[in-house]
């Protein structure tokens, strides 16, 4: 298939662009919002359940066992990924100079996604849980969401063969690739974890490399897209450097996807030996990253401060680099012994959806959905600045909790002879630090979702009234396909 | 340059050979994994879980056990703590789909819970007859899934009393043999008991079908290599390997 | 307020989207990737047990997990062996081998189990025996006939019991352990053979005839 370069023709304006992008991008993004919020409520419920367990009388659905896989699932799945696919396609349109193509099938796998995972959360609530990090939705959910991704894959394909721009930016192939491994990745869970379970302990290889891969292929990439994105348009700056993010892409996807095994599991001792390198290479992948933001931002850090949504993506990137420094030291095999199955390991998915995903994600929806809803860009006002401060707040607190309880599983755990009680009531401290963090979060959240909504619903119903939303969003019709 | 295709191929590339080296390796070297003999007259370890003990990992797994607690015996300090006699090997695991073996310890590990000894356990307790300890740990076992902080009153375990169903005691009845309470009739009704349920007697069944001890290749029990040389210098009978294996228990251990 | 000055951060405008600057990726990262890379190599020869699938944590190497195991004391058919003796001859030989004088001979000291060739015993074990029998100077009549086995036993199991027989310590038995390609030819050429050998038949066969 030949790029459509052999008779370029003039790149759309964004606000042409945008105007064919709208219904389908604000519409799923309002839609993550809203699992967003499901999720952090389902997360506090489940925590909260965790710290003060219940005496007799609880139902089956409002355990921890099922309610925290549940709020797992709901936010990697029902936001972070569909806030991510969305992002992207809309990125990828922007920079590609083109309406984004077929969308009816961001419709269609919009419907699909979403009915995946509704089907997904209330399946694990009612005792189909897999079992498996971050593959806990059954069959009948993971299936239907595979289908969306599907058809997300084919609409990013399709814009980006119409491009009309010669130069293809980072965003646009970290978004592509990513889309890509999502697809690939499901399948492998679809067909591996769910359809055709390996013999004995391969589904534990197959799940952990999953889980490991959903994060550093997937969500990385999801998230880097839009920090590459937003960073240079709320800056004002040029990208330092495309030969950096290119660096950060390939360690990233040579090195970064063979992380995730642990010595002590019940694998061959070479699996977890190539993890712990695999965690530390990437800490080259980090160091581009941090010297590109910040030869991009010049070293002047004051003009974030005006701005939330630049603030909270900045943090999340700061976050990403700090998880991935963790995981490199969590990682040494001297410490291994010690640190595996507590918190400081099986904090992870956690960590990169609250720390990472969360604050990069929701800084690209303030800017994108007042844009595509109102014409103009997301306010400096109070009661974003609010929600940005709870969203990072809690993140710093949800991590220092967890690796404060951790922590002193590990030290109470490292030596056989100290009761194995004394490990949980050393860990409660920290699980309560964490749970404030996680109201935090929540309430930021929540704040957020209800905004987001709100222009949401704004925009349709002024829409549905006739009323010019704004001159500088086109509508449909103006847009030349 | 077409930069699609670049894109395309690099993504494919890059996660193929991940795929090949970190997933489709291991199945070449540990996929045609078949049950490790055993001296005779054992069979061959590990061999299917019973019936019961199937139901009962679905159980598991749909409460989410695994979000709490582990099934991995690792090489430093978790035998020191009674949680199996050597570590966990691939071989351990054949029986089992899904297979579930946790990443977080906010419960004691389970991989050897059917031959743990009341002693060893979280909370220890010991037991009040000489022969029965089977029955015992599995009435433990019902009162902990129906109210986990009467044995350990430090435990965040949730309260599973919704596996347990309330039935009257008819009269000429007596109380079932697992029921866990009694309650006297008020006002004229029949008194009532909180037996297990199926789903519960599952669970337990397949909680006590766990165990991970029988030897292996890749993980000999400790001083199992001097404790042979010794022993092939003496007159004792010849051969095999001198693991301390009791004798196969049957696994199939719930009441009728 | 004053105004911003240029080296402030601002958005950028609406009609515009970011660009890519050109700078080259500095060459002490890149070097750094090479030196990871070196360093991954040396953890993967101390901590990656040369990627073999049998060695886990704590063991280092193959050779440290095949030092750590017992080795087998005896030939590998003695363990087997003795499994199928327990399963199938042990209820008339009995576990210690002695036999009972109602039901088998004795195996313990046995002059026909620790003859220098097993031909006749693999015979025995192949098509069952009856009649009187001396063992070691004591002569025995049962009531009852050995039961053939050649239907049973496959020529590996037969190897291995009499492997087990003849080399049990604990009997006091010490002789030389039997293969299954000693079974195979005797048992093609007692194929067609249909009764039970007695102790006349048996002792016409030479030691170490096929």
């Amino acid at each position: 298939m030949s790029d459509s370069l052999s008779t370029p023709r003039q790149p759309l304006n964004p606000a042409q662009v945008d105007g064919a992008s709208r219904w389908p991008v604000l519409w799923m993004l309002v839609k993550a919002a809203g699992w967003l919020a499901i999720g952090l409520g389902l997360s506090v419920w489940g925590w909260g359940r965790l710290l003060y367990p219940e005496e007799v009388g609880t139902a089956a659905w409002a355990t921890y066992g099922r309610l925290w896989p549940a709020a797992q699932h709901v936010l990697f799945y029902g936001f972070a990924t569909q806030a991510g696919a969305t992002l992207g396609l809309w990125m990828l349109a922007r920079l590609s100079g083109v309406a984004l193509q077929q969308r009816w099938l961001v419709f269609l796998g919009g419907i699909l996604w979403n009915l995946g995972v509704f089907l997904g959360v209330l399946g694990i609530l009612f005792g189909d849980g897999s079992g498996y990090v971050l593959w806990q939705a059954p069959l009948y959910g993971s299936g239907v969401m595979w289908a969306g991704v599907a058809a997300f894959c084919a609409s990013a394909w399709f814009t980006f063969q119409q491009r009309r721009r010669a130069e293809v930016y980072p965003s646009q192939w970290w978004t592509m690739a990513g889309l890509f491994w999502l697809f690939w990745l499901m399948s492998i869970g679809v067909v591996l974890l769910h359809c055709a379970p390996p013999r004995g302990v391969m589904q534990v290889v197959v799940s952990t490399w999953l889980a490991n891969n959903l994060l550093m292929l997937w969500l990385t990439s999801a998230g880097l897209a839009a920090l590459f994105y937003f960073v240079p348009r709320w800056s004002g700056r040029p990208l330092h450097s495309v030969a950096m993010s290119k660096m950060v892409f390939w360690v990233v996807a040579t090195v970064g996807t063979a992380g995730g095994f642990h010595f002590g599991m019940p694998v061959p001792r070479w699996l977890p030996a190539v993890s712990a390198v695999a965690d530390l290479m990437v800490l080259v992948a980090v160091l581009a990253l941090a010297l590109n933001i910040h030869r991009t931002m010049g070293g002047q850090y004051g003009g974030m401060w005006r701005q939330p949504g630049f603030l909270l993506t900045l943090f999340g990137a700061l976050m990403w680099m700090l998880v991935l420094v963790l995981q490199a030291v969590l990682s040494r095999p001297a410490l291994q012994d010690v640190v595996n199955l507590t918190f400081l390991t099986a904090g992870r998915s956690s960590l990169w959806l609250l720390g990472f995903a969360l604050p990069v994600m929701a800084g690209a929806m303030m800017y994108v959905v007042p844009r595509l809803a109102t014409g103009q860009e997301g306010c400096n006002c109070a009661k974003s600045r609010a929600v940005a401060a709870g969203l990072m707040i809690g993140a710093v607190l949800w991590m220092a909790g967890l690796l404060w309880a951790g922590n002193a599983q590990a030290n109470a755990l490292a030596d056989w002879r100290t009761p194995f009680m004394q490990s949980l009531a050393a860990a409660l401290p920290g699980m309560k630090l964490a749970g404030l963090g996680l109201l935090a979060i929540l309430v930021s959240g929540v704040v957020m979702t209800g905004a987001l909504i709100w222009m949401g619903c704004g925009a349709l119903w002024a829409t549905l009234r006739g009323t010019v939303v704004a001159d500088r969003v086109a509508t449909a019709e103006e847009v030349v396909a | 340059m077409n930069h699609g295709a670049l894109i395309f191929l690099s993504a494919f590339v890059t996660i193929a050979f991940s795929w090949a080296g970190l997933v489709m390796t291991p199945q070449l070297q540990l996929g045609r994994l078949e049950p490790v003999p055993q001296p005779a007259p054992q069979p061959d370890y590990p061999t299917a879980r019973p019936g019961l003990a199937q139901q009962g990992l679905q159980v598991y797994r749909s409460m989410g056990c695994a979000e709490c607690h582990t099934q991995q015996v690792r090489p430093e300090g978790d035998v020191e703590r009674g949680w199996g006699q050597r570590r966990t090997v691939a071989q351990d695991y054949l029986a089992d789909r899904p297979l579930l073996v946790g990443s977080l310890r906010l419960g004691p590990d389970l991989a050897n819970f059917g031959v743990r000894e009341a002693g060893r356990f979280a909370v220890p307790w010991k037991y009040a007859t000489e022969t029965n300890h089977l029955e015992e740990t599995e009435a433990w076992l019902y009162r902990h899934l129906y109210q986990p902080r009467g044995q350990a009153p430090r435990s965040i375990m949730p309260s599973y009393a919704f596996l347990f169903e309330r039935r009257p005691i008819r009269p000429g009845q007596s109380a079932d043999a697992m029921a866990l309470r009694v309650e006297e009739g008020q006002g004229g009704r029949w008194p009532e008991q909180v037996v297990p349920g199926p789903k519960a007697r599952a669970l337990v069944a397949y909680l006590m079908s766990l165990r991970a001890d029988a030897p292996v290749f890749e993980a000999p029990l400790p001083g199992a290599a001097e404790a042979a040389a010794k022993q092939s210098a003496t007159n004792a009978p010849a051969g095999g390997t001198t693991n301390q294996v009791s004798a196969p228990i049957s696994t199939n251990t719930v009441s009728p | 307020m004053r105004n911003p000055t240029p080296a402030e951060l601002r958005p950028l405008p609406e009609d515009s989207e970011p660009q890519a600057g050109t700078a080259p990726t500095p060459m002490w990262l890149v070097g750094l990737l090479g030196l990871l890379f070196y360093v991954a190599t040396m953890s993967l020869d101390k901590q990656a047990g040369r990627f073999n699938p049998r060695v886990y944590t704590p063991y280092a190497s193959f050779e440290k997990v095949e030092a750590a195991n017992p080795k087998p004391a005896t030939d590998p058919l003695f363990e087997k062996g003795r499994g199928v003796y327990l399963t199938y001859c042990a209820s008339c030989h009995q576990a210690d081998g002695l036999g009972s004088p109602i039901q088998a001979p004795p195996l313990a000291g046995s002059d026909w189990v620790l003859a220098e060739h097993p031909n006749r015993i693999i015979r025995i074990v192949l098509n069952g025996m009856a009649g009187p029998i001396t063992v070691s100077g004591k002569s025995y009549t049962f009531n009852n006939v050995m039961l053939p086995w050649k239907d049973t036993l496959n020529d590996e199991q037969i190897a291995a019991v009499l492997t087990y027989i003849r080399m049990n310590k604990a009997w006091g038995n010490q002789a030389s352990p039997v293969r299954p390609e000693q079974v195979a030819p005797i048992r093609k050429a007692t194929a067609g053979r249909d009764t039970n050998w007695t102790q006349e038949e048996l002792l016409k066969i030479a030691l170490g005839a096929e």
